[in-house]
């Protein structure tokens, strides 16, 4: 962290003073560049694998499969609508017949195949989401408190990354070497 | 960790640890046989099983032999394994028995606690 470094003054310490500040501005650059460490952008994951509103369940849960991962951000063009998780997706075809009953459709509810359910009837439209610069510190706060296991970086509505319970586990791990 | 997680046996229905996995909120159990821990089956294993999972049992499912961690064994060693194998969970065994289940939101706690101490020292 920056010590403030005062400059001492002595009869004749000019060249003192340029090497005390020369000294201050390394340590401050130090401090920036340690901070640059800490923040989301220099361990978020990039580029984002994504999914669009209309695709299928079926889709996502292959690419779930695929990639060994447990969610998918759901964009339109680069702008975040929502997110899906491995849960959301297994639960899928109960989720929808569940709100036909609901909405008193009039037709005995048939269970929809996952080919047939569009990811965005499951998704949660309300994202938590950081920004690149938030701290990793504050992506394992949210995580916790929110019970999530990964948060979507955004920047000026667009999606720029996702930050993992992995992600953040090797931070620390390099970090606290 | 969590302590005397819950587990399967090698020979119960892939059906059966699904309801268990499901009700319990966990993607991984420990298969147990005889007090030993002798696999570990995840949700993975279950996708890949969908359509037989009355008739398949657990042991046909289960990674055999699982690697594991010991009480003992430090979070950056268990954050390693976890990391570079790509898996969310490590049974903690203590003289070839299971005494519970490590996974990365458990270490992530521990170290958001130790950061959150560390705060509250420097600021108190």
């Amino acid at each position: 962290m920056a010590e403030r470094i005062k400059p001492r003054t002595r009869v004749g310490g000019a060249q003192d003073r340029v090497r005390e500040a020369r000294k201050t501005k390394a340590v401050a650059r130090t401090a920036a560049r340690e901070a640059q460490e800490f923040r989301v952008e220099r361990w978020m994951t990039m580029p984002v694998i994504t999914i669009r509103p209309r695709d299928s369940v079926a889709h996502a849960r292959a690419i779930l499969e695929e990639h060994r991962i447990n969610q998918l951000p759901v964009v339109v063009n680069r702008r975040l609508v929502g997110i899906v998780t491995d849960r959301d997706l297994r639960d899928a075809p109960r989720a929808v017949e569940i709100s036909a009953k609901v909405s008193g459709a009039d037709i005995a509810p048939v269970e929809a195949t996952p080919e047939q359910i569009p990811v965005e009837e499951v998704m949660t439209a309300k994202v938590l989401t950081l920004a690149p610069s938030d701290t990793l510190q504050q992506a394992a706060e949210l995580m916790r408190r929110e019970r999530i296991g990964a948060v979507p970086i955004v920047e000026r509505g667009r999606l720029v990354g996702i930050l993992t319970r992995s992600d953040i586990l090797g931070a620390f791990t390099k970090l606290c070497r | 960790m969590t302590r005397n997680p819950v587990s399967v046996s090698p020979k119960d229905t892939l059906a059966k640890a699904k309801t268990l996995m499901e009700s319990g909120g966990f993607r991984r159990v420990p298969v147990v046989d005889n007090g030993q821990l002798v696999g570990i089956l995840t949700d993975r294993d279950l996708r890949q099983h969908l359509g037989y999972l009355e008739t398949t049992r657990v042991n046909a499912a289960m990674t055999a032999s699982p690697m594991t961690v010991t009480p003992h064994s430090s979070v950056e060693d268990a954050a390693r394994l976890m990391l570079e194998h790509k898996i969310g969970g490590l049974p903690v065994v203590e003289g070839g028995k299971l005494v519970g289940i490590v996974s990365v939101s458990d270490m992530l706690r521990a170290l958001l606690d130790v950061i959150q101490a560390g705060q509250g020292t420097a600021n108190g």
